[in-house]
This record gives C-alpha cells, structure tokens and sequence, in this order.
C-alpha cells in the first residue's frame, strides 16, 4: 500500500479505501479459520459502513436471511443427529424387552410417560423429515430436480410429505393398534 | 547395493495407494439410504404399535419371522448409516487431530457397538430365548 512517495493520501490514490483494506484482511483471517488453532483475533467485526460512507457492503452470515433449501439442509443434518438418540433408545427398548418382564415394565414405561412421549412423538417427526429429505437427495444424486423451481416444489413436498407421514402414523397408532 | 532392490515396483506401493475406494463413503451412504427406504415405515410400524404394549404382545410380534428379519435389517444398515452420517459431522466440526480421531473411533466402535446389541436382543426374542 506504501509506495515510495507515500503521503497523507495514499490510499486514495491507489482508488483501495481504508475500510476496503480491512475487509481483505477479515477475508484472509476466514480462509485459514480451519487448518491453524491461533488464529488472529479479529477485532474490527462491524457489519456497517463507516459515517459518510453509502457504498453497500456484502451481505453477512448474521444478518442473511437464509434461502428455504439451505434451512432444510442444515435441518437434515440435524434430525439425522436427532436420530441417533432414537436409535440408542430403540435398542435400549428392545434390550429390555428381551431380558426380563420386570425391566421391560422400567423402560416401556419410562418411553411411554408424558416426557417419553413427546421425546418419541419428536423421534418420529424428525425420522420423517430425514426419511423425505432424503429422498429429495437421492432424486438430486440422479441429476434431476436440481433447478430452482423443481427444488422449490420438492421442498414444500419434503414439509408436505413430513407433516402428512407424522399424522398418519400417529393416527394408526391411536386408532388402529 | 542399497540404491538398487530385488523388490519390483508393484510390491514397493501396494497397498500404499488408492484403493479405488473414493467414492466408497458416498455410494454406501445412498445404498444404505434406498435400503432404509421400504424398511423405515415397516419399522415404524412395528416398533410404534408394540411401544407400550404387554410384553407378551410385544414378545409375539417380533417373534414372527418376517417381522424379526425386517427388525435385524433396520438395525443393522440403519446403525451403518448413521455412522456414515456422523462421521461426515465429526469431520466437519471436530477440530484437532487427536479429537477427531478419538471421536471418529469411538463413533465406529459405538455404532458397531449398539448394532451387534440391537440384532442380538431381536434375535434372542425371535428365538424364543427372551429372558
């Protein structure tokens, strides 16, 4: 930045503006976050334009509203997370049920009570949610229904499918067993 | 002469290479996932009408075959694909060598873990060895 006639206006004259010298800098502290472990503190983080200054900046992680597919995505990583609590209860239910009667009646009745309950009514809502949106992904892995549109669709599909699979279950499972 | 070996060029990188397996995390994660596909709803079935059940209707729903089969395969890929998928987090969010390593580890030996116990206990009950 410091050429040999640098003066009081320096960067003005390499058309590079203070602030944008400090975005470049925040740019390259982002881009070695994951390899080094003492990374440099950075302590300009303000997400506005200095007084005086009206040129707009990028939009930023905390104040972008986040696209409907990129929601989904991060909830299916989270249900699948979700998932593996119900998996472990799962075998937890059918350990017991296989050792003796007296610890089937613990464990059935501590999945059944009012907190068993909503904990397995939740299992179940994000088992189906995981089990549509990952069926959208296993269409995308043929190459189809990549475009805006049909991604849309197949969004409002995946809620769609999630709420209608989480009804019907709990319906038979009231009505029917 | 130690700069020239009796060793041909195949034997020094066997095993050292690629083992042709990139893609193998990938396509196992989507095999496990179509599998998970038919056997998911009959699991819920399953496993939804017996929660809270009497254990002798719980016993004599799994110990119907076709029931027991169904059980042992949701277990056992569902438990590989859930430890596909964890997987993928740790490497994601666990920083550090000796962190992620020890996770991934113990992400393996649990799922492993859990699946041999799950099978084993679906097994014993379609047996007839309930306790």
């Amino acid at each position: 930045m410091a050429g040999p006639d640098a003066g009081n206006g320096s960067t003005k004259e390499i058309g590079m503006h203070p602030q944008e010298s400090r975005q470049l800098q925040l740019f390259g502290n982002a881009c070695s976050m994951a390899s080094d472990t003492h990374r440099p503190k950075v302590t300009d983080t303000r997400m506005t334009a200095p007084p005086g200054d009206a040129r707009p900046l990028s939009p930023h992680a905390t104040i972008y509203r986040w696209p409907l597919n990129a929601i989904m995505s991060i909830l299916h990583r989270i249900t699948g997370v979700g998932l593996a609590v119900g998996a472990v209860l799962v075998v937890w239910w059918f350990t017991a049920l296989s050792v003796s009667p007296g610890y089937y009646r613990l464990v059935d009745t501590l999945l059944t009570s009012i907190l068993g309950d909503l904990v397995m009514f939740g299992l179940l809502g994000i088992l189906w949610y995981h089990f549509c949106n990952g069926l959208r992904h296993l269409v995308w892995d043929t190459g189809a229904g990549l475009d805006e549109v049909s991604v849309r669709r197949s969004a409002l599909a995946g809620w769609a499918g999630t709420l209608g699979l989480t009804a019907a279950s709990l319906l038979v499972f009231l009505y029917v067993c | 002469m130690s700069a020239r070996s009796f060793r041909t060029d195949y034997n020094r990188v066997a095993g050292l290479g690629s083992a042709r397996e990139g893609a193998g995390h990938w396509w196992l994660q989507r095999l496990t996932a179509i599998a998970l596909v038919p056997l998911t709803p009959v699991f819920v079935y399953l496993f939804g009408s017996s929660l809270g059940a009497t254990r002798e209707e719980a016993l004599a729903t799994f110990s119907n075959p076709l029931a027991a089969v169904a059980t042992i395969l949701f277990i056992a890929v569902g438990f590989r694909h859930l430890q596909l998928g964890l997987q993928v987090v740790i490497e994601d969010y666990v920083h550090g060598k000796r962190m992620a390593t020890v996770s991934l580890v113990l992400n393996t030996l649990l799922c492993w873990g859990f699946a041999a116990t799950g099978i084993f206990m679906v097994a014993r009950i379609a047996f007839g060895f309930a306790g």
